[in-house]
């Protein structure tokens, strides 16, 4: 019934978007993307990593300005362009990062406050706590959730916290109830990709009673099988371009990640080595921490072992458990043979393992410090006459590194700053590889990085393991493992699931272990 | 100037900003390089940022030595301002050391008051010269400590953490001196800076060895190194290897050392000491590092440009002084210079990267 209210109201799209590109310094982002979103709904919005998916809630959100000639409509009423936060949300539409976007230090009440109001007689007006918190509760309620309004978020676990702000992104300032259910439109960006399995049903129930209340949802996930649990219809963008809306009862998983994933016969196929059988340099055993649950791992030397996963599987967090830089709760590590358990990167890399994060402008680089100073940083022993700092040698050994990983400009004195994403990250490289040590971890070493340099990185990568380095890749970009992992494990919600290697390892086929894994479980 | 009001923000911000001068001007100088001969000397603005400070000092030397020909371009006045700022130098240096480092230590006033108050009353109650200072090394020492496990260990955050001890050295000068004057008994204690060599105090000497042994440490040593980059990018350097812990709490506690020191220098050229000594000294030694963050190497705290700013907060309100100014117009000259020099190198930084992008 309150379908058919709104129906007469606005007509039966919540939102409808025509036209829209946006471009990057002559890099097309989006390309002339057209698509509606069905009121009391919820649209599924896939794609893969660089798809242009971020970017088309940017633009929603007002956070980017559109290339001229969009058209956007919500509820009816056509939106001046470029959106402002401001007009985003009187328009109805809110938004749920994947970091909820909570305040941690505050009550459940003053966060929801301030992204509407407090309840107070104009800006200076006194706030009062009951109206506020009997408004919050009553919000809370109609979300079961049974938290006190009072409460500090940073309480919560990750799995309330994502409902309070789901909740909070459903409130309605003075219009209540089902009204504003049916007025909002809220955009879920991975709202499950750092919850456990067993929390994401509590999620997903909630967001079908949503619905059933008249809620308009767009939902942005990488896990196919929450998308066809909950999802009505299906938009997909890859490379900027729309490749399909359509409703997605008659799709399988299978239709669903080839959709996403697409053809890509045109790209070329890097050769694959033969996998080669090394000595074990790395091995890991039930290495348990925030999010890992008992990983086991073997890496042999020569080989180059991915470590595939979503957005919150744990990667990032096994990579530093390894590189010395946070601590497992539980769990055994062997470094050819001997013990290993660093405390801190520096032991770590004593002991012959280097890392290259994830964060490449703030873990990867030092930006204010000169490419010399980046490449020799942690490693200025080699570098000393009697204590001191023996320029000259530092120098060269710079601009050695420099040509062997083919960083450009081949100016050591630059800063590291001024480079592309690119040569930041060879830098970073040539830092980690460049001085020796046994194995050698990379985080997403691709994220942000143009296509060429990918290849050069690559091939760098390829290299260093067929002199016998011992690489650990992760990455939530499938692309990276084709044709340079010997081997790939499938990471998902903190253990290891499957494992592919050979004619195995491709795009698709990625995609669809991680798929299954959500459907497994 | 009033720093600790502002929030523990203010020297990331700066700092950031400095750099980014640094950033441009680099960009500018390797761009004419390969690609645009046209554009080959470097514009008022680069010049302005790196040397803007000196030129002031420069200017103000013969502004002064103009107005004031009897009295300021003396011997005895130069000899007087150096000799006055030997001190005061040591102590700005201690400050770039947690600066560099990328927190603020805001008790080195404090140590540096602590120290003069112990060298006197250990001085005065019979205690050999050596044993005076070696306490008063002591005590700089376990205060830079106490900062460091605070800071580091504990994650208590800087500003705070150092202002606390700030203020428990305050009361424990009230209890030490009585809340009266102290006034130092001994001679030879005085002759540890009062001594003349080539008819300056060797107080001077002091300092410029210490500024030697900074810059040595700071510019040429891997410690200097990775103190730096613990200060601009602290996960990378951990992450690369280096053991920012270490550099950190060593930069708290060689700032303490070099503090103390300055207050026991402080104690023996003076020979008093007053129950509230020390907290004056802070702000001009930030002062003085910010000021020197802005030439010579911009955007790095740097020793030579410390010295510089010591020098220029120091030219300028003798001058003023020998001029006839009061007291508080010094202090409007010392609070401008800092928010001129530190503006001009901010806005410069923001209008040259707005060019270059």
């Amino acid at each position: 019934m309150i379908t058919s209210d709104t129906d007469v109201r606005t007509g039966s799209d919540a939102l409808r978007i025509e036209n829209l590109s946006k471009t990057f310094s002559g890099q097309r982002a989006l390309n002339e993307v057209s698509f509606a979103v069905p009121r009391g709904k919820i649209t599924a919005l896939l794609g893969m990593n660089g798809s242009g998916k971020s970017t088309l809630i940017k633009v929603l959100a007002g956070v980017y300005q559109p290339d001229p000639g969009a058209a956007l409509t919500i509820g009816g009423t056509a939106m001046p362009l470029p959106m402002t936060p401001r007009t985003a949300h009187e328009a109805g539409l809110r938004f749920l990062h994947q970091d909820v976007g909570l305040v941690d230090s505050l009550t459940i009440a003053d966060n929801f406050a301030f992204v509407d109001r407090f309840r107070a007689p104009g800006t200076f007006g006194p706030i009062s706590k009951r109206r506020q918190h009997e408004h919050v509760a009553a919000t809370l309620e109609k979300f079961a959730i049974s938290v006190h309004p009072g409460a500090l978020v940073g309480s919560l676990n990750p799995t309330l916290r994502t409902m309070v702000g789901l909740a909070r992104a459903f409130q309605d300032e003075e219009e209540s109830g089902v009204q504003a259910f049916a007025k909002n439109i809220v955009v879920l960006d991975e709202p499950t990709a750092s919850l456990p399995v067993e929390e994401v049903d509590t999620i997903l129930t909630s967001l079908e009673e949503l619905k059933a209340n008249g809620g308009t949802v767009i939902y942005v996930s990488h896990r196919t099988e929450e998308v066809k649990r909950i999802a009505d219809q299906l938009v997909i963008l890859r490379d900027g371009k729309l490749v399909a809306d359509e409703p997605i009862a008659e799709l399988g998983v299978d239709d669903i990640v080839s959709r996403v994933v697409g053809k890509r016969l045109e790209k070329t196929r890097i050769p694959r080595r033969g996998l080669r059988e090394g000595d074990v340099v790395l091995a890991a055993q039930g290495i348990t921490g925030r999010r890992l649950r008992g990983v086991d791992l073997k890496v042999r030397s020569g080989e180059i072992l991915g470590v595939a996963g979503l957005v919150g599987c744990g990667r990032s967090e096994l990579i530093r458990i390894l590189a010395g830089a946070q601590s497992p709760s539980s769990g055994h590590m062997e470094l050819a043979g001997k013990s290993y358990a660093p405390d801190s990167p520096a032991t770590a890399i004593a002991a012959g393992v280097s890392c290259v994060p994830q964060e490449r402008r703030r873990e990867g680089a030092v930006l204010p410090m000169s490419v010399r100073e980046n490449i020799t940083l942690g490693r200025l022993k080699t570098f000393t006459r009697n204590g001191a700092l023996d320029g000259r040698k530092e120098r060269n050994g710079a601009l050695r590194l420099i040509e062997q990983f083919s960083v450009k400009p081949a100016d050591p004195s630059r800063l590291i700053g001024l480079l592309s994403g690119g040569n930041q990250q060879k830098v970073v490289v040539a830092r980690a590889a460049g001085f020796g040590g046994t194995a050698l971890l990379l985080d997403e070493p691709t994220q942000g990085v143009d296509a060429l340099a990918k290849q050069e990185i690559a091939n760098i990568v390829r290299g260093l393991a067929a002199d016998g380095l011992a690489v650990i890749l992760a990455s939530t970009d499938f692309e990276e493992f084709v044709g340079l992992c010997d081997r790939v494990l499938i990471l998902d919600r903190g253990r290891l699931v499957a494992e592919a290697t050979g004619e195995d390892i491709n795009e698709e086929h990625l995609a669809l272990l991680c798929a299954q894994q959500g459907a497994a479980a | 100037m009033n720093p600790p009001t502002a929030p523990t923000k203010t020297p990331e911000i700066f700092q950031k900003e400095a750099m980014s001068t640094t950033a441009s001007s680099t960009q500018e100088r390797t761009s004419t390089k390969t690609t645009k001969p046209a554009r080959k000397r470097p514009d008022v603005g680069t010049i302005a940022t790196s040397y803007g400070v000196i030129i002031f000092l420069v200017l103000m030397i013969i502004v002064f030595s103009v107005l004031l020909p009897d009295t300021f371009p003396t011997s005895d006045n130069v000899k007087a301002i150096l000799s006055d700022q030997s001190i005061p130098v040591i102590l700005a240096l201690a400050a770039i050391l947690p600066l560099a480092a990328g927190e603020f230590d805001l008790s080195l006033g404090a140590i540096l008051g602590f120290s003069a108050i112990t060298a006197i009353a250990l001085s005065n109650a019979g205690a050999p010269l050596p044993v005076v200072i070696l306490a008063c090394l002591a005590v700089g020492a376990i205060v830079g400590t106490v900062n460091a496990i605070l800071v580091v260990k504990v994650g208590v955050n800087a500003f705070i953490a150092t202002l606390a001890s700030a203020t428990i050295l305050s009361g424990l000068n009230l209890l030490v001196t009585g809340s009266s004057l102290l006034v130092l008994g001994s001679d030879a204690f005085g002759a540890l800076t009062t001594t003349r060599v080539f008819d300056l105090q060797v107080v001077l000497a002091y300092a410029i060895v210490l500024s030697l042994l900074l810059f040595y440490v700071i510019e040429k040593t891997p410690f200097g190194r990775y103190l730096r980059a613990t200060g601009m990018g602290r996960d990378a350097a951990r992450l690369s290897g280096v053991r920012v812990d270490r550099y950190l709490a060593s930069s708290f506690i060689v700032a303490g050392i070099l503090a103390a020191l300055a207050g026991a220098l402080l104690a023996s050229r003076g020979g008093t000491a007053a129950p509230t000594l020390g907290p004056e000294f802070l702000l001009p030694a930030y002062a003085a590092a910010f000021l020197g963050a802005t030439t010579i190497k911009p955007g790095y705290f740097n020793v030579w440009g410390t010295v510089i700013g010591v020098v220029l907060l120091a030219v300028g309100s003798n001058g003023l002084t020998l001029l006839g100014a009061q007291t508080w117009v010094t202090n409007i000259f010392n609070g401008a210079a800092l928010m001129i020099a530190v503006s001009a190198s901010v806005l410069v930084g923001k209008r040259r990267r707005k060019a270059s992008s």
